[in-house]
């Protein structure tokens, strides 16, 4: 249905800028058709059913159900011809003594389910070589790691990465790991924490020395970077209005 | 208390200079004549606990010989630093910005209180402003008797406000005095 919607679409688009009548309004309309959705390749039963030649056939959705003598639905909660609701299995002569028939066809429904769901995932696999998943199923390929591909494997630390985290694991005690006992043959740490140094809180006779430099500087940068404004271009014309003003 | 590192200077000069420009120089050079010294010092920036604090020489000094955690604070605080880093000043600033800033603005003594319980200066407020204002800047709000209410950032340039509407915002407010009452937790 998409896609015979976007079709629709593409058709319109070409009539307009094929008509000259309505050329006019190709600047005011803003055209912009995804890109049609790529058909996708036939399922495994749809190849089987073409090769047979069997159609599809409509189900109704109330069947006669013969035991309970009415009508009940065809799928679903107490649906026609559940396999629960056998009540009596008679016994054959291949039957085995001992072999329970009940738990025996819960195990060959479960077998089918997985087979499908199997026939299912392949299909959809197919689809996706091509590039045709159902839209559905597109954003959730995208958003997660596809299981057995290179993006899902969790990533194997590298030598750096182990070093800069034992590094700081070996500084992170009270004494910044100087007094540690260090094991036979071990080598001091590639990156030990930085120790934060400070100036001093008062330092001699008046401003520090140090810090008087460190203010300096980052004032004087700051000065300078902002130096462009200094002159009032609103005053200084005024001004020399003014001026020019008294000279005549 | 401890002095601060080059960042920590960057970023408050930045601040300060945002309202006093050029006469940032002045407010770190003055000399200060406080305390029993016979020679004037200098005033220097303190850092205690995340508060930065304006404070002279000799008191700095006297204040070395108290135990950090029993230590409140040191002089005139002037603003905090966050736990991202970034600084911001407080209304306790005020008293020096006021002295050295180079743009304000006059508001009216009704819309005052409006003003100290946090609310914007609308332009139907102002009585008086500086002519060099441009938009963003960051301005100190006086009322009519030239008393400090507390300081913001212009909305508006000069010539803006001329234009604009009597119910424009003009001043976005920052910090003002009221806080001292509205905010006396936090601000301790």
């Amino acid at each position: 249905m998409n896609s015979s919607l976007c079709r629709y679409a593409h058709e319109l688009v070409t009539f307009i800028l094929k008509n000259p009548l309505l050329r006019c309004f190709t600047s005011l309309t803003y055209f912009s058709c995804p890109q049609l959705p790529k058909p996708k390749p036939p399922t495994k039963w749809e190849q089987f059913a073409k090769m047979k030649g069997i159609t599809k056939r409509k189900k109704n959705k109330r069947d006669w159900d013969e035991q309970t003598q009415t009508w009940k639905r065809t799928y679903g909660y107490d649906r026609v011809n559940d396999d629960r609701d056998i009540p009596i299995i008679e016994a054959k002569a291949t039957d085995e003594p001992g072999v329970d028939p009940f738990a025996q066809r819960r195990e060959e429904k479960k077998n089918r389910v997985e087979k499908q769901e199997k026939n299912r995932l392949e299909n959809l696999k197919k689809a996706a070589k091509v590039g045709a998943l159902p839209s559905h199923i597109q954003l959730a390929a995208t958003a997660l790691p596809i299981t057995g591909t290179k993006a899902d494997v969790p990533k194997k630390s590298r030598k750096k990465d182990l070093e800069d985290v034992a590094g700081m694991a070996l500084s992170a005690t009270a004494s910044g790991g100087k007094f540690d006992q260090k094991l036979p043959g071990e080598k001091p740490p590639k990156n030990p924490g930085k120790h934060r140094k400070f100036l001093p809180v008062v330092e001699g006779r008046g401003m520090g020395n140090q810090e008087k430099q460190q203010n300096d500087k980052i004032l004087n940068a700051l000065l300078a970077k902002s130096s462009e404004d200094q002159m009032d271009v609103g005053k200084a014309s005024s001004r020399i209005q003014y001026l020019a003003l008294i000279c005549i | 208390m401890r002095a601060l590192d080059e960042e920590e200077t960057t970023k408050i000069y930045k601040k300060l200079y945002n309202f006093t420009g050029p006469n940032l120089k002045h407010i770190l050079e003055r000399p200060a004549v406080e305390g029993p010294d016979a020679q004037p010092s200098r005033y220097y920036f303190r850092l205690h606990k995340n508060r930065v604090y304006y404070a002279s020489e000799s008191l700095v000094r006297r204040a070395t010989a108290v135990a950090r955690p029993r230590l409140a604070g040191v002089g005139t605080p002037i603003g905090k630093f966050t736990h991202g880093g970034s600084f911001h000043l407080t209304v306790h600033a005020l008293d020096l910005l006021a002295a050295h800033a180079l743009r304000r603005v006059w508001i009216k003594p009704d819309i005052e209180r409006s003003f100290l319980f946090g609310n914007s200066v609308p332009k139907s407020s102002l009585t008086r402003i500086t002519e060099n204002i441009n938009a963003n800047d960051s301005i100190v709000v006086m009322s009519m008797s030239d008393v400090p209410l507390g300081f913001g950032i212009a909305a508006l340039s000069a010539q803006g406000c001329r234009k604009a509407d009597t119910n424009a915002v003009v001043v976005l407010h920052q910090s003002d005095a009221g806080e001292y009452l509205r905010r006396e937790e936090e601000l301790m």
